[in-house]
């Protein structure tokens, strides 16, 4: 299989009152063309930074250091805005987070959707249009009649869907779903979730899932990576990294998802995540790892290291 | 929050008020046309301000710094004691509307219910009814009884529709805190409920009440000034808006007295904007996110 | 009941509810006063020695305003005229009518707000949406001059302009709606007249209304641009200008509608005053006359007819309200 899109060494800033913190620092990672891809991590460890800074969506006091971004052969943030707009939706679909915000109030569902399609293909006839985007709604399980409202008539899991609709109307070679379970109820949830491997399935749409669920990854993702404080810690295929965690916060992290039937104490990691204005030096988890080499870990940033087939981690418990 | 940290948290305020460049660059603009005023008034004979004091309609000269008016009244003796009448207007005019807004207001926003629906629906009306008319109204009508009003009774008159904004905002606010965490945590603890208002909300409240201060303060000003211009003003004393009303009735522009109407409009735009600036400032104070420069 | 249905009422009934409030207060007024609001009128008069037909007017108030009868009934008999269009006789101009002297006085009120009202807010609101979209230093130049304005009351920049453009410069006349000896007519030349007479006070109300609407613009159209769907609808490729006019205008110009319906009472409190500067015809200049000739009647009609006109006014822009947002003409959701 062939890599789609390649994240080479990023880097993403934040700097406010000449202070700064590294939101993304150094990550790389390849997704393959096809996969469903899991980027697991808790709240506010980049996983959001890095997928924004695929989709050139970075404000200040956000900026991208440094890095690139290769998708198709091209790296993206190399691009001028007109060419990347036009890559925007048509190659690479974004579902954000709290996607029931992002509707505009005023306008119909149905000219928002025409609105993308024809900011990027002025081929399709409005027939043409009216009848994919039924299509699509169909397959997203909505009705046609959902196509005339306004958002604030619809509930928010109908809102989400009309997203993930309008995500596939121009059929992208890559769909970056961000937190697309989260304020949603259980039910609604495993609807998204299987719609999302439906759409992999059907339309062989490469899936960027990113999460801090870690039992939706076990239940739709090919390859997982984990992401600590801004940094790449572990990547490699779902069952393996479930069945064999490598590194300690992903072994914590695992531990920590409730399981049916098992009767055991909850278990949260202990700790809290590092304050990135001050990041403590060496590794950024050894605060937190149980496993920690006292002067090792402590001084020296573990290197994200290929240690046996597929499978990488930034980690001294390990040698490439 | 323990006495020490109320204590220090005021501190912080007034400090964060000091830091800014606005606050501290308006009030001390204003304040300096005060001090100038008062020493006017100190240094010249209280004669100065009678009909005849000198001839009427002299320009600038080293006798008279800013010239005479049509009644021979000595120009810069006259703008110091507008300077400290509108001040005592808007002072009135601020304190009655802030303090009854707030406890308007608050009564409003704390107690909730049809306590709040009947104060609510008040404030609303008075707000939407024009003030400056019914200020025109409730003038015209004492006049033509025959009354005179002095200084302070315009800062009462003005007050009558001073506390619609305070009321408001604080509302606005007490509804905001009654739900946050603090204090919920403060009524479980056992503190009554007055307690409560005052050592926990009140720090809250304080820099939207000064704002609302400032804005009613402002507004009294140019209230005063509107109702001046149209003839309404106090006429038996000097106000920054009688000051206009005099050129302005006597045709000052075209006769050429020029003295006569540029200071006056200098000062008021002066005094007018040295608050403007204060507000500007504790508006970006409470929300950093308005900042324009 | 449809959403709008539901609005709709709610407005007109805060509308009536402003206007009988109001008109019920003036009654008030007067009658707090001990004794008959008139008396000492009827005294000045008396003293003044034109014992001519003083006698009489003095009965036709009284029978009007049914002084001899109870509270009540006086009331009534308010509300009754008020409904029928009648606002007393000018004392200052007996026997001219007070609804007569306005209806003079209306049209170039009325000519003078809704032309400066319509163009300063389109006018400032179009100028704030794209300095507020595109940001960058001559919009933050722009906005330094326009906090400068937009507090600046209209009759002090009256007075700067006269003295700029009328005295100085001579540009423009400083008083009146048209020229002394001209008639009102419907010809060319008394439009061109009145025009040119106008532009000085329009100017004065514009500039510093102009900016205020700007800054509001301005500022709702920064907040908006950091909403959700507005940052989705970049993250979908739509060109910039889309992206401002269908997300970020269309939003923003929702809370600029509701702003101009509640500055309504301050613009026409400020063009009343900035009209006297001038001695432009219109209600401002009417007022005064009243307060000079202390016409108590002539004051109170304008008055009454003041608060009618804001209140429609503001009435008639949220009438537009629905059209634009419709959340409030579909509610629900």
């Amino acid at each position: 299989m062939s890599v789609l899109l390649k994240v080479e060494g990023l880097t993403v800033a934040y700097e406010s009152n000449g202070k700064r913190l590294l939101a993304v620092n150094d990550a790389n990672l390849e997704i393959l063309q096809g996969e469903i891809f899991g980027l697991a991590g808790e709240s506010a460890c980049g996983k959001t930074t890095l997928a924004s800074s695929i989709l050139r969506l970075i404000k200040p006091p956000g900026r991208i250091l440094k890095g690139r971004v290769v998708f198709d052969g091209v790296d993206l943030l190399s691009l001028d805005e007109e060419e990347f707009r036009k890559i925007r939706w048509e190659k690479i679909a974004y579902i954000p987070q709290a996607s029931m915000n992002a509707l505009n109030p005023v306008m119909r569902i149905y000219d928002q959707i025409l609105d993308v399609v024809e900011a990027h293909r002025k081929d399709f006839s409005e027939d043409e249009i009216r009848k994919r985007a039924e299509e699509i709604f169909a397959s997203v399980g909505l009705a046609p009649y959902v196509l005339k409202m306004y958002p604030h008539e619809l509930s928010g899991g109908m809102r989400q869907r009309v997203i993930i609709a309008m995500s596939l109307i121009l059929n992208p070679k890559l769909l970056i779903a961000d937190e697309p379970t989260t304020a949603l109820d259980v039910v609604v949830q495993r609807g998204i979730i299987q719609l999302l491997k439906e759409i992999n399935m059907k339309f062989g749409t490469t899936v960027l899932l990113i999460t801090h669920d870690m039992a939706v990854h076990a239940q739709i993702v090919d390859r997982l990576a984990i992401m600590y404080a801004g940094k790449i810690v572990e990547i490699g295929p779902v069952k393996e990294m479930f069945e064999k965690p490598l590194h300690p916060y992903t072994q914590l992290l695992i531990a920590s998802i409730p399981r049916a039937g098992e009767k055991r104490k909850l278990a949260g990691i202990p700790g809290l995540p590092p304050d990135l204005r001050n990041p403590p030096p060496g590794c950024m988890f050894h605060p937190r790892c149980p496993f920690m080499i006292q002067g090792k870990c402590d001084r020296v940033e573990p290197v994200l290291q290929q240690v046996a087939v597929n499978r990488k981690v930034a980690c001294h418990l390990y040698k490439g | 929050m323990s006495t020490t940290q109320k204590i220090t948290k005021m501190f912080k305020i007034l400090s964060s008020l000091r830091k800014n460049r606005k606050v501290v660059f308006g009030i001390t603009a204003y304040v300096l046309a005060l001090f100038i005023s008062v020493f006017v008034l100190l240094n010249y004979p209280p004669s100065s301000k009678k009909i005849g004091y000198a001839e009427p309609l002299l320009p600038p000269s080293p006798e008279h710094i800013l010239g005479t008016d049509i009644l021979g009244r000595e120009m810069i003796v006259l703008q110091a004691e507008a300077v400290i009448n509108s001040t005592i207007i808007g002072l009135t005019a601020a304190s009655i509307g802030v303090l009854v807004g707030s406890l308007l207001g608050f009564v409003g926003g704390y107690y909730g219910g049809r306590i709040d629906y009947v104060s609510r629906v008040f404030t609303d009306v008075f707000l939407s009814v024009p003030s400056l008319l019914f200020l025109i109204l409730i003038s015209s009508l004492i006049s033509s009884l025959g009354k005179q009003l002095n200084i302070v009774e315009v800062g009462l008159l003005i007050s009558l529709f001073s506390w619609t904004w305070p009321a408001r905002q604080v509302r606005a606010q007490a509804l905001s805190l009654k739900e946050r965490d603090f204090i919920y945590l403060s009524e479980i603890s056992g503190e009554r409920k007055l307690e409560i208002i005052i050592r926990e909300m009140m720090p809250h409240m304080i820099p939207w009440m000064t704002a609302s201060f400032v804005n009613a303060f402002m507004t009294a000003i140019l209230t005063e000034a509107g109702l001046s211009i149209l003839g309404l003003g106090p006429q038996t004393d000097m106000t920054l808006g009688m000051l206009l009303w005099w050129p302005l009735n006597n045709a000052a522009m075209y006769r050429g007295l020029w003295w006569w109407w540029i200071f006056p409009l200098a000062a008021f735009i002066y005094m007018f904007f040295s608050l403007y600036i204060v507000q500007i400032g504790i508006t970006e104070i409470i929300n950093p996110r308005s900042k324009v420069v | 009941m449809s959403a709008t249905t539901r609005y709709l009422i709610e407005r007109f009934t805060i509308y009536l509810l402003t206007v009988y409030i109001s008109f019920t207060i003036v009654f008030i007024l007067p009658r707090l006063v001990p004794g008959d609001p008139l008396s000492i009128y009827y005294a000045r008069l008396r003293d003044l020695g034109s014992v001519q037909g003083v006698e009489e007017m003095i009965e036709e108030y009284r029978k009007m305003l049914g002084l001899d009868k109870d509270l009540f009934t006086q009331y009534v008999s308010y509300i009754r005229s008020l409904l029928r269009g009648d606002l007393g006789y000018s004392i200052g101009n007996f026997p001219a009518k007070v609804s007569d002297m306005i209806a003079d006085a209306l049209p170039w009120s009325i000519g003078l707000l809704s032309v400066t009202t319509i163009l300063s807010w389109l006018i400032g609101t179009l100028l704030g949406a794209i300095s507020g979209w595109r940001g960058g230093r001559l919009s933050r130049i722009f906005s330094i001059g326009a906090l400068f304005l937009s507090n600046l009351p209209y009759y002090v920049l009256a007075i700067i302009l006269v003295f700029v453009f009328a005295y100085t410069l001579r540009w423009f006349p400083s008083t009146g709606g048209y020229s002394v000896g001209m008639t009102p007519r419907l010809s060319l030349d008394f439009i061109l007249n009145v025009i040119w007479h106008s532009v000085l006070p329009a100017l004065s109300i514009i500039l510093s209304s102009l900016a205020w609407w700007y800054l509001s613009m301005r500022s709702m159209v920064a907040t908006v641009k950091g909403e959700d769907f507005v940052v989705f609808a970049e993250a979908k490729g739509l060109p910039q200008k889309d992206i401002m006019w269908n997300y970020g205008v269309r939003n923003a110009i929702l809370p600029q509608v509701t702003g101009l319906a509640l500055e309504m009472s301050r613009i026409f409190a400020g063009a009343l005053v900035t009209e006297v500067i001038f001695g432009y015809p219109g209600l401002g200049t009417l007022i005064v006359t009243g307060i000079r000739t202390l016409d108590y009647f002539l004051i109170q009609g304008t008055i009454l007819l003041s608060i009618f006109a804001v209140a429609t006014a503001t009435f008639l822009v949220e009438l537009i309200y629905p059209l634009l947002d419709p959340r409030i003409r579909y509610g629900g959701g």
